[in-house]
């Protein structure tokens, strides 16, 4: 069983979700400006308190959402994206750990979230401190041997020893 | 990755960037409220004014009896300002409500300050003058007494302190109370304010007639 948590396909795929996010942004932000016409064609005195409300509505939650967007998604993503990047150009080690515990915590490491994972490397016996991804299901079993390859103690991939 | 938002991202987001969502329901609000606040202002053109230097108003029905009269014409409001002519702070509420009303009811005396030197100060063009043709488009019967600057008519005296007979053929007196107890009785002067938008044709900025069916209504409501 091998695992891939980071890849030239990883990469791929995440640049498609930013480009999905950013999408999201100018489709919507383009929904509310086509609304803000639509109020400025169609308000006048007595219906203008209905369409400053509505608009009030509209903007908060479009604000809302965007700002969610932007620094729950977006930003870990652009984070994850350059560490990917630069962790596929780098060196890096790869080593066979016999895996002690997966951390349950979540820690935000070089603007995006990971989980620990510790083991001993195998002969050596080494304690080894890993993160990875914190959304990744690595499924990994206390106990077994695992060849994990890693960059600045991020896991790029793991795979089952035999 | 994944980026589907759960529920515990989003009460940390609620709890972490609260500040920022109040902000945002703030900046929202007056985002819509200034600019549709704006754009339903009620314009210059859309209303009538007028500032009455008197001891006060005798009658209340011209406001809603014009307004009635000219809303087919766009004027969705009328505002009168009735200030004695004795107040201290008569200047100030001039400043504040005179200089943007179609009508003005000035004293005699005040005039006579008002216009001393017009030549130099250039008085005469903020007011539009009672021309020959504005007086047939708004008078059935040209009977009033009028200030003259020079030659040219720009006050329209709507009660004269010296002559009953006057103030029983044009009774403004209706309207405005011209006398007080213990002060000197003085005569009145209705004027057309040019800084207005509302006197076309007579007036060469104007974008409304308005202020001369106002001022026909008026005369016509007061004989």
């Amino acid at each position: 069983m091998e695992i891939i948590l980071i890849s030239l396909e990883e990469i791929k795929i995440l640049k498609k979700k930013r480009k999905g996010l950013l999408v999201f942004f100018f489709g919507t932000f383009l929904v509310l400006a086509v609304f803000g016409l639509f109020a400025y064609l169609f308000q006048n005195r007595s219906t203008q308190m209905i369409w400053i409300v509505c608009g009030t509505f509209l903007t908060s939650l479009w604000l809302i959402v965007i700002a969610y967007v932007f620094l729950k998604m977006l930003s870990p993503l652009q984070h994850y994206l350059k560490f990917s990047k630069t962790a596929l150009s780098g060196s890096r080690q790869i080593n066979s750990v016999r895996v002690d515990s997966l951390g349950a915590e979540n820690e935000t490491f070089d603007g995006f979230k990971t989980k620990f994972l510790e083991g001993k490397e195998v002969d050596k016996l080494t304690l080894m401190h890993y993160r990875y991804e914190a959304s990744a299901d690595l499924k990994l079993k206390a106990g077994r041997i695992y060849e994990i390859e890693a960059f600045d103690g991020v896991v790029l991939r793991v795979k089952e020893k035999t | 990755m994944n980026l589907a938002p759960n529920k515990k991202d989003i009460g940390d987001y609620f709890v972490t960037w609260g500040w920022l969502i109040i902000l945002f329901i703030g900046l929202s609000y007056v985002v819509w409220y200034w600019p549709i606040s704006a754009i339903d202002s009620i314009k210059d053109y859309e209303q009538i004014n007028f500032f009455f230097e008197s001891y006060g108003l005798n009658d209340n029905t011209l406001q809603s009896d014009l307004l009635a009269d000219l809303q087919e014409k766009g004027v969705v409001e009328v505002n009168l300002y009735d200030y004695a002519p004795t107040d201290v702070s008569l200047t100030s509420y001039y400043d504040e409500f005179g200089v943007a009303s179609d009508f003005i009811v000035l004293t005699e005396s005040g005039l006579d300050s008002m216009f001393n030197n017009a030549s130099s100060t250039g008085v005469t063009s903020k007011f539009v003058p009672f021309s020959i043709d504005l007086r047939t488009a708004t008078m059935p019967t040209d009977d009033y007494e009028y200030y003259k600057v020079g030659n040219i008519a720009y006050g329209l005296k709507i009660f004269d302190s010296s002559d009953s007979s006057y103030d029983e053929a044009h009774p403004f007196g209706r309207l405005l109370e011209f006398a007080s107890t213990g002060i000197v009785a003085d005569s009145y002067y209705l004027l057309l304010n040019s800084a207005t938008p509302n006197f076309k044709p007579f007036d060469a900025d104007s974008v409304t007639s308005n202020a001369v069916e106002a001022l026909r209504y008026f005369l016509a409501k007061y004989r």
